[in-house]
């Protein structure tokens, strides 16, 4: 009687730690197989007289159906992993997706929150005075032709006040001049959003697209600083990836230096951004000392940063609304 | 701006390979566009034509770069014979013509140029038409002052430089007409124009190989004033370009004296010249501080080195009152030099931006600000993809056919209208979208036959005319489709529920109204959904929200409501009735028996058919809950009676 009792112990003790089929059938070889423990026990039974074999009988028998039953659970909870096929494709299951520029704007937002920089908003009908005249773009200068523009349908009147005679924004830079005329320095900002432009569309070209614009204001803010938070950010953006920067002479009127920065990715050069130092006159017309506040302010395009980064070719993909294309981000 | 490297090389005879030419120019003066042949296409900034809009200018930028002397070839100066009064000059606009100088030469013949000048000219797509004519344009692409010629005998009278008369007609050298109008500026004779004033010359007074005596023009014009009428003439010429930038005064002398040198080499006889408008050219001067040099770009310079480039580029350097500066003339051609930040970039181009170190900020920290649009973006955008909904991006702009789409009219009231553009990029984009919705049934269009259904949503701004004032404002819409659910309105409003909930605006009502239904808070209707057909028999749900008015309702902070404790008990109850009854109203009734302990009521099963004569099969599941206690089987049999009761008397309900 100890005997079955310790042999149904030591079956169960080992049953827990059995991890796989062949080391049950091992186990149950060794217990209830042709040379087992238990048969052992079950074939040694007619020798026993009749008093004792009536008592042990039951036991062994019922320690066997045990076994039996505990190697059968057991094994049914290996075969659960055997019974599907797993090469069988995945089940399609579906989220939504966020639009890439969507996941593009969020990434910027954060790199540059995560320098200090709040994130502001601004209209995208503008006056002319704030898209051109306080931004130093003199009117009826080729200068202005730098940026093709759409302009509101309006009265006579209104076209005659650059305040009020309004346009589509060509870029967001008209929210310096008007974020400077309610903040005092020192600040830091980003101004992501849609701007527009009267061209021909194609692969690299769109009527509208989007920007995000940079100002920083303080009291000896310069190019070198510039440099840095140029450089942090895209090596953030395009993180892991090794990266050269170029800084070549530009033009914008808004900007006395202006520069344009190139950066070397996987051996290739892209123009990514424009910028400079805050022109004297653009703090004159925010009302600003211009011997008070140094600055410097950059422009980036989100659909040419999504364009490098995840290899996009078309730059009308991304207003295609085409799921196909929406459901790859 | 078109350059010949055969040029800038005889110019500059030291200057490097072509290649590593523009390379330098691109990383220390402005981009080279292109970069093959002879020729040099090269982006010359909107401010520097008067600088660099000219071979000379180039090659200066050359010398500066590089470290190798130039020689300026035009500062030879021409005496004018003893005047014979041959011509007069009448500015009768000085306003608009500041200076005007034109000098007259006789040639026994006229020729061809030689290759070398042709080649020159063909490289910067100029045409070749005799040895004046392309004298005047080499001069032109040399020192970036335009000339012209008259064949002299072709003038009747003085040389009038006044606005065109209504009705005055010329033909110009490519023998089209342009009809002039009285806000152009003209070169007459005492009859008629023979060229418009910096745009082009008229074929009458052209000179041919036929001339015996020219006129050569050298003049300043106001750039606005060229700009606006090449505009209006739709007519851009080399001339135009560099006058409409706005070119120095002083390069009518330097082109003038360059053209007689080349004139007279080429056998012409100067004879006269005739001269009006400003002599005295002003020279700015501008004080220069290496500390201000060090403050606005964060490196030092020595000031040597900023001398060495200032005397490169032609500036000269006086001594300066103050300490520690310099007073630096700029010549009058450089007019894109106008204060001490336009002088520090020219030093720091020079020693180039990859000398100088990259340096941290020091930035106050302040919080940073997000304005309240992107925060409600961010939320919107993140409940949406949870819910099977993908994000589009559309035109801002539509035509005709989708305004007849715009669903609902809420966002700027009935008696709006859309903003149109002067000039938009085509009839089908010619107005501002009023409404998200119209493009969104585009959208599903552009996708149906690759989805089974198409679900998205999009965030932007929407435009409408209010009082004939244009007003933009953000919108959120959605659109969602399914082949067969007549009832798929259901599942936007279970969206807009999760929506709503997700970004903290938990009171809000669904109230239904001819077919649609609107979405207010506290009678703030902020949002309209409705439901069609789509052709291919499928369904659609959409909605439009003002999301301006919902950023003031997000504000509340969310807070922990307890987790019940004591158990709930659960009821279905299946009536008949009339299907005019709204199920909506037998809900909100069965809540107000008694909403101390009816904590959710629910449509779980819903039938109709023709057995059923007019009427619905409708089973709601009623969750009964109290906050103090369990909830005994006879309270809640209590509770059940009460409602079966209301059913049947208010809602001629058969209990099944």
């Amino acid at each position: 009687m100890d005997e079955i009792l310790s042999i149904k112990k030591s079956f169960l003790e080992e049953i827990k730690e059995i991890k796989d089929a062949d080391a049950l059938e091992k186990l149950r070889v060794s217990y209830i197989g042709r040379n087992g423990k238990l048969t052992a026990i079950l074939r040694s039974l007619g020798a026993l007289p009749i008093e004792e074999r009536k008592k042990i009988a039951p036991l062994a028998q019922a320690l066997q159906k045990e076994i039996e039953e505990n190697i059968k659970s057991c094994l049914s909870s290996f075969a659960t992993h055997h019974s599907v096929d797993l090469t069988a494709p995945s089940r399609k299951l579906s989220r939504g997706h966020l639009h890439i520029l969507t996941v593009v704007e969020m990434d910027i937002r954060k790199i540059f929150s995560s320098m200090n920089f709040s994130i502001v908003d601004g209209p995208q009908i503008e006056s002319e005075y704030y898209n051109f005249d306080a931004l130093n773009v003199a009117p009826n200068h080729p200068a202005r032709d730098m940026w093709d523009t759409f302009w509101i349908k309006q009265s006579e009147a209104e076209k005659k006040d650059s305040k009020k005679h309004l346009l589509l924004r060509t870029h967001t830079s008209p929210n310096q001049a008007r974020f400077m005329e309610s903040h005092t320095p020192p600040f830091q900002i980003i101004v992501p959003g849609r701007v527009f432009r009267y061209e021909a569309i194609d692969n690299g070209h769109e009527i509208n697209f989007n920007q995000v614009e940079g100002l920083v204001v303080g009291k000896d803010i310069n190019i070198a600083n510039l440099k840095f938070v140029i450089e942090t950010f895209f090596k953030k953006f395009f993180e892991g990836k090794e990266i050269d920067f170029r800084y070549r002479p530009s033009y914008f009127p808004f900007t006395e230096p202006s520069i344009e920065v190139d950066i070397k990715l996987n051996g290739k050069w892209f123009e990514v951004l424009g910028a400079g130092m805050v022109h004297p006159r653009v703090f004159e017309y925010a009302g600003y000392n211009p011997r008070d506040w140094q600055g410097f302010a950059f422009g980036l395009g989100v659909e040419r940063l999504a364009m490098i980064k995840y290899n996009i070719p078309d730059i009308r993909l991304f207003y295609s609304s085409d799921l196909r294309f929406i459901k790859q981000f | 701006m078109k350059f010949s490297y055969a040029l800038i090389k005889k110019l500059i005879p030291q200057a490097p390979t072509q290649k590593k030419l523009s390379e330098e120019l691109n990383l220390h003066s402005f981009e080279v566009e292109e970069a093959s042949g002879d020729l040099l296409d090269i982006k010359i900034p909107a401010n520097q034509y008067s600088a660099m809009g000219s071979h000379i200018g180039i090659a200066r930028e050359v010398s500066a770069i590089f470290n190798i002397p130039f020689k300026n070839p035009a500062t030879k100066v021409y005496k004018s014979p003893i005047k014979k009064n041959l011509i007069k000059i009448n500015i009768q606009e000085p306003k608009l013509c500041f200076r005007y100088v034109a000098r007259v030469f006789d040639f026994n013949s006229i020729g061809d140029s030689s290759p070398e000048i042709k080649k020159i000219l063909n490289t910067c797509g100029i045409n070749s038409i005799n040895a004046v004519v392309d004298i005047m344009n080499l001069v032109m692409l040399e020192t970036g002052q335009p000339l012209h010629s008259f064949d002299a005998s072709k003038l009747k009278g003085n040389i009038n430089v006044r606005l065109a008369k209504k009705g005055e007609k010329m033909e110009t050298l490519d023998k089209k007409l342009q009809e002039l109008d009285p806000s152009i500026l003209v070169i007459a004779d005492d009859n008629s124009p023979l060229a418009i004033a910096g745009i082009k010359g008229g074929i009458s007074s052209g000179v041919t190989y036929d001339t015996k005596r020219i006129i050569v023009e050298a003049a300043s014009f106001d750039q606005v004033s060229i700009y606006k009428s090449s505009r209006l003439l739709k007519l851009q010429t080399d001339a135009s370009a560099r006058f409409s930038h706005g070119i120095s005064e002083a390069l009518v002398d330097i082109g003038i004296n360059r053209a007689t040198e080349l004139l007279l080499q080429a056998g012409g006889k100067f004879i006269d010249e005739a001269r009006a408008g400003n002599e005295k050219i002003y020279e700015e001067i501008i004080p220069f501080y290496p500390k201000d040099f060090e403050k606005l770009i964060g490196m030092p310079v020595d000031l040597s080195k900023a001398k060495y480039y200032f005397k490169t580029l032609g500036f000269e350097i006086n001594p300066s009152k103050k300490k520690g500066g310099i007073d630096v003339v700029i010549p009058a051609w450089r007019n894109d030099i106008q204060c001490e930040e336009d002088l520090c970039e020219e030093i720091i181009r020079f020693i180039g931006y990859d000398k100088l170190e990259k340096k941290a900020p020091v930035f106050a920290v302040q919080g940073v600000e997000e304005d309240d649009i992107f925060l409600l973006e961010d939320k919107v955008r993140k409940i949406f993809p949870t819910l099977s909904i993908d994000e589009v991006y559309n035109n801002s702009f539509y035509g005709d056919a989708d305004i007849k789409n715009e669903k609902f009219n809420f966002l700027f009231g009935e008696n709006s209208s859309n903003v149109q553009m002067i000039n938009p990029s085509s009839e089908e984009l010619k107005y501002l979208r009023k409404s998200l919705i119209p493009l969104l049934f585009e959208d599903y269009e552009k996708n149906a036959h690759n989805f089974e259904s198409v679900r998205i949503f999009e965030i932007g701004k929407v435009f409408g005319l209010v009082s004939n004032k244009p007003k933009e404002k953000y919108s959120l819409g959605i659109f969602i489709s399914a082949k067969k659910d007549n009832s798929l309105i259901l599942e936007l409003k279970g969206i807009v529920d999760e929506l709503f909930k997700g970004i903290g605006i938990v009171d809000f009502d669904f109230v239904p109204e001819d077919g649609e239904i609107k979405v207010q808070i506290d009678d703030n209707l902020v949002g309209m959904l409705g439901t069609e057909k789509l052709k291919h028999g499928e369904i659609c749900a959409f909605g439009e929200f003002d999301f301006e008015k919902m950023i003031s309702e997000t504000e509340e902070a969310r807070e922990y409501i307890p987790i019940k404790k004591f158990p709930s008990t659960m009821r279905d109850v299946s009536v008949l009735v009339s299907k005019d009854i709204k199920i909506g109203d037998i809900i909100q009734r069965i809540q107000d028996t008694d909403i101390n302990i009816i904590e959710n009521v629910d449509l779980i099963d819903e039938y109709e058919d023709e057995s059923l004569r007019g009427k619905q099969s409708l089973t709601f599941r009623i969750v009964f809950q109290a906050d103090d206690r369990t909830l005994k089987d006879s309270e809640v049999n209590e509770e059940m009676d009460k409602i079966l009761k209301i059913l049947r008397s208010e809602f001629y309900a058969e209990i099944r």
